[in-house]
């Protein structure tokens, strides 16, 4: 089986910290990571080779992506990655990620399946699946929790708001999935260094023939601000009916209760 | 023909008795051998050899010490007078009976004899008391099974083995008085229990022959039973009669010293064929297969094992017990060479709920080390990918943010900027300080942890120690390298040293005994050697000179850190600390303490557990009366703190760290 995961470097929301006059986030300051889905849905692929033999493609692109992040993904047990790492992607959106990750993934070849996050960590779009699987003329199915390999096909288990929603699917497919699916492995140290012998593959933007419609973001980030919350620091006194009342009228006043 | 005193042997029996005997023995002989030739096959008796020509003396002295005059066995009072009898009996009737076979079976051919004359009455004199000495030591044995002692695993196999010791011990004198019964001898009474039992035996209404008649079943039964007691002796734990001593020979006193099977510097960067830890028999070392059937399964180590206490699912023993009998089955062709994992000898669950407190190091009588074969389990699991989320997050902080809270390093600015208030600097920033004060993460991020850090330097300043603080701070590795991920610990040790060596620091007082520990010991095999003290030691230190004194008054008790006590031998320190103040101590203290249950990175994650070790330990303390309960490390105090809250008795004990004693 040919799976293919697509895996985003985010910034590592931890680490943002806001400028304290502008309250945009230091970008600077931030470390990077895999995005949290992204390593379910390794994980997830990385299970399915195990028990089913086939190879495991780690499929990323990202304005700078990070080789050392790409090898602790290829540790978990990924064989290959492929990656386009270029400054235009600087401001890139759902829509023009679907588009470079969908184009990645045919010059690798058909993929039987293609596994990804349902959304990233630090954007939270959940853009990506779906739009692939749209480009690549594949069916998908979002916000998978739980994987079953049948005979022909997979039954795959979806988390949704008002229940769970089992389906039996044909492959190719794409799937995205869950933070509840897997916990992801934590490769050691020592499997992070002998993965260098990994093969890492860096394709050029422009080899993927994409037209500059398709790389123009539909979505304009105008400024990302942290939210600021003063405390009131009111402190109440008195024996507590009186207390009680008292901070019922604040509340009132405050308009955050009605009576 | 003899004159005096002599042993008769195979008196009373029929002729051609010894033949017999030993035709008899052969099949018996045969087990025994093949047995301590399976056992021996594994450990290689050349590299038991090259072990003891590396370094006889200090061999020796580990052996005089430990199997010769039982120091750790009669650290349980009890055990000792068990064991010491037993051990001393068993072997003193042994050597009578190798000096029988001598006499018999090799000087009579040269008409020699040996039992004879005065000698031989010393012999008699030396054989019944000791004899006596092991009836005691095993009956007190089968007792403390009957009485159930809780330790002791019920098996069948024990039993039947004290049984048949018991047996040898009473049939030998039975038949030393039938012996005496039937032909007295002038010198009779030198052999004493036999001669009273003997006086008995006369009352009874029985002629000669029955007498000769019992003799001789009681000698075959004497014979068969030490024939089938020592076939099987390689095949039960009593192995531990041979194993033991050699493993006090070979294994090491130091509570959690650790191998260290790579150097992350001197590594191939891609090397891929490095295995680490234990997964399967195969990984394990000669020492460790040898050490493994050391052990008698006395459970001594669970008893003071902190996470079999709060329930979780570990037993050292069993996990000592389990390891053996996997070696033994895959020797003997029983299984494959099967991970211990997948075919359920271990549970990766048992394994991530210790510790690392060292206690059942410290209680094993043998010198047997359970952690390390816990330690080097974990390595293995690690090198597998660990799946279990808070583990994979410790370590995933540990990396990214170097620290295992995964706190990102900016919250640790707030400490920096209120120890730069009092006046502290970096080691950017001066180079005239005696001390680099290494704070740790809990002074970093745990806001008690925090003010006590400000105390200390408050302290320090006070007493005029020209210290100075890392102007960043990564984790030490510690944790890293407690949960078997080797390669981290080394990739933040590594970078460590390299700051360390940057700024010119010879001494480091840490705030924690985890950095204490590591820094001290373990950091010198990656390159740096550095004068390292803990917080209370200094502290005793600055006491002694009169630069600080104790606030005097509540009743307290002090509560010794793993990694102070037992595994780095310092007690009297923080105890000096405290002179003048009415000091109580817990039942068990010093290198005995019970651990709080932070340690071997469980501050961090959670296994099944039925209560927690803190409360456990807070009990005790509380049950000593004390209204302060003195800690000397970050992860006891956040640990009995939380126990203090959650017990309800937060008005009753006050948890404090050992530099708030001060003013």
């Amino acid at each position: 089986m040919e799976i293919h995961v697509l895996v985003k470097q985010t910034y590592d929301p931890n680490t943002l910290e806001p400028n304290p006059k502008t309250l945009e986030p230091i970008y600077e300051r931030a470390q990077t990571k895999l995005s949290d889905f992204d390593l379910n849905a390794l994980e997830e692929g990385i299970r399915m080779k195990e028990n089913f033999k086939g190879r495991v493609v780690v499929i990323s692109a990202g304005p700078d992506v990070k080789p050392l992040l790409i090898r602790e993904a290829l540790a978990m047990g990924a064989d290959e990655a492929y990656v386009v790492s270029d400054k235009r992607l600087e401001h890139a959106d759902g829509w023009v990620y679907a588009n470079v990750l969908a184009s990645l993934s045919r010059t690798v070849g058909n993929a039987d399946l293609i596994l990804c996050g349902e959304c990233s960590v630090d954007e939270g779009g959940y853009q990506v699946g779906p739009r692939v699987a749209e480009k690549l003329g594949l069916p998908s199915v979002t916000h998978v929790i739980r994987i079953h390999a049948e005979q022909e096909g997979l039954r795959v288990e979806r988390d949704l708001e008002e229940g769970r929603e089992v389906l039996d699917v044909k492959l190719p497919i794409v799937l995205t999935v869950g933070l509840e699916i897997n916990t992801p492995r934590l490769p050691s140290l020592l499997m992070i260094r002998a993965a260098s012998k990994k093969p890492i593959n860096s394709v050029p933007l422009e080899s993927l023939g994409l037209d500059e419609n398709e790389l123009r973001p539909r979505v304009v980030c105008a400024s990302v601000r942290a939210l600021k919350v003063e405390r009131k620091r009111v402190v109440i006194s008195g024996s507590l009916d009186e207390a009680a009342e008292k901070l019922l009228s604040e509340l009132v006043r405050e308009g955050l209760v009605r009576i | 023909m003899l004159s005096g005193p002599f042993r008769e042997n195979f008196v009373l029996m029929p002729e051609g008795t010894d033949l017999l005997m030993y035709t008899v023995l052969v099949p018996f002989a045969a087990v025994f051998i093949y047995g301590v030739y399976l056992r021996f096959r594994g450990y290689g008796v050349s590299n038991l050899l090259r072990d003891f020509v590396a370094a006889p003396r200090s061999r020796i002295t580990s052996l005089l010490r430990y199997a010769w005059l039982q120091r750790k066995v009669t650290l349980d009072r009890a055990s000792g007078l068990m064991h010491i009898p037993l051990m001393y009996g068993a072997l003193v009737l042994f050597i009578g009976t190798a000096l029988v076979f001598i006499d018999h079976d090799i000087l009579s051919f040269f008409n020699e004899k040996l039992l004879r004359g005065p000698f031989y009455l010393i012999y008699e004199v030396t054989l019944d008391l000791f004899g006596l000495l092991f009836i005691i030591g095993v009956s007190l044995a089968i007792l403390r099974r009957v009485r159930g002692l809780k330790r002791l695993r019920e098996k069948n196999e024990y039993y039947a083995y004290l049984g048949g010791l018991l047996f040898i011990g009473v049939s030998g004198y039975l038949l030393e008085a039938l012996r005496l019964h039937v032909r007295p001898v002038e010198w009779g009474g030198y052999s004493f229990v036999g001669w009273t039992v003997a006086g008995y035996l006369d009352y009874l209404p029985m002629g000669p022959e029955l007498a000769t008649g019992i003799y001789q079943v009681t000698w075959w039964a004497h014979a068969l039973i030490t024939f089938g007691l020592v076939a099987y002796l390689p095949y039960s734990n009593m192995l531990h009669v041979f194993i033991s001593p050699l493993n006090t020979m070979i294994s090491q006193i130091r509570v959690s010293s650790m191998t260290t099977p790579f150097n992350l510097a001197e590594l191939p960067p891609d090397a891929t064929e490095l295995r680490m830890g234990i997964r399967t028999v195969s990984d394990l070392s000669w020492r460790q297969r040898l050490s493994l059937d050391a052990c008698t399964d006395c459970g001594r180590c669970d008893v003071q094992c902190p996470a079999l206490a709060a329930g979780t699912n570990l037993s050292p023993r069993m996990v000592v017990q389990k390891l053996k009998s996997a070696v033994w089955n895959y020797d003997v062709g029983r299984t494959e060479n099967v991970d211990f994992f997948e075919s359920g000898v271990l549970t990766e669950e048992e394994i991530w709920a210790c510790t690392t407190c060292g206690a059942c190091v410290e209680a094993c009588p043998v010198l047997i080390r359970p952690l390390e074969f816990i330690i080097e389990s974990r390595r293995s699991i690690v090198m597998g990918g660990i799946t279990d989320q808070k583990i994979t997050a410790t370590l995933t902080n540990i990396s990214r943010y170097q620290n295992p809270h995964g706190y990102p390093q900016s919250q640790r600015e707030a400490l920096v900027r209120e120890l730069r208030e009092l006046g502290v600097r970096t080691v950017e920033e001066v180079d005239d300080f005696e001390y680099l004060y290494w704070l740790g993460c809990m002074s970093s991020f745990d806001p008690k942890a925090k003010e006590i850090a400000l105390r200390m330097a408050r302290l320090m300043i006070k007493a005029g120690v020209k210290f100075a603080i890392m102007p960043v701070e990564s984790c030490t590795g510690d944790p890293a390298r407690r949960m078997g991920e080797e390669g981290r610990y080394q990739e933040l040790a590594l970078s460590n040293i390299e700051t360390f060596k940057r700024y010119g620091v010879r001494k480091v007082v840490t705030h924690c005994p985890h950095c204490f520990n590591v820094i001290k010991n373990e950091y010198a095999e990656l390159g740096i050697e550095l004068e390292v003290v803990h917080h209370s030691e200094l502290l005793a230190e600055l006491r002694s000179q009169g630069k600080i004194k104790p606030i005097e008054g509540k009743l307290t008790t002090f509560h010794d850190s793993c990694y102070m006590s037992r595994v780095n031998g310092v007690t009297e320190e923080p105890r000096r600390a405290l002179e003048g103040v009415r000091l109580v101590e817990m039942r068990r203290n010093r290198t005995n303490s019970f651990c709080c249950g932070a340690g071997g990175g469980n501050y961090w994650y959670e296994v099944r557990r039925r209560r927690r070790e803190s409360h456990e330990r807070l009990e005790e303390g509380l049950s000593t009366g004390a209204e302060v309960m003195i800690v000397e490390c970050p992860f006891c105090l956040a640990m009995f703190e939380d126990a203090a809250r959650s017990m309800g008795v937060e008005g009753k004990i006050e948890i404090k760290d050992l530099s708030e004693v001060f003013e």
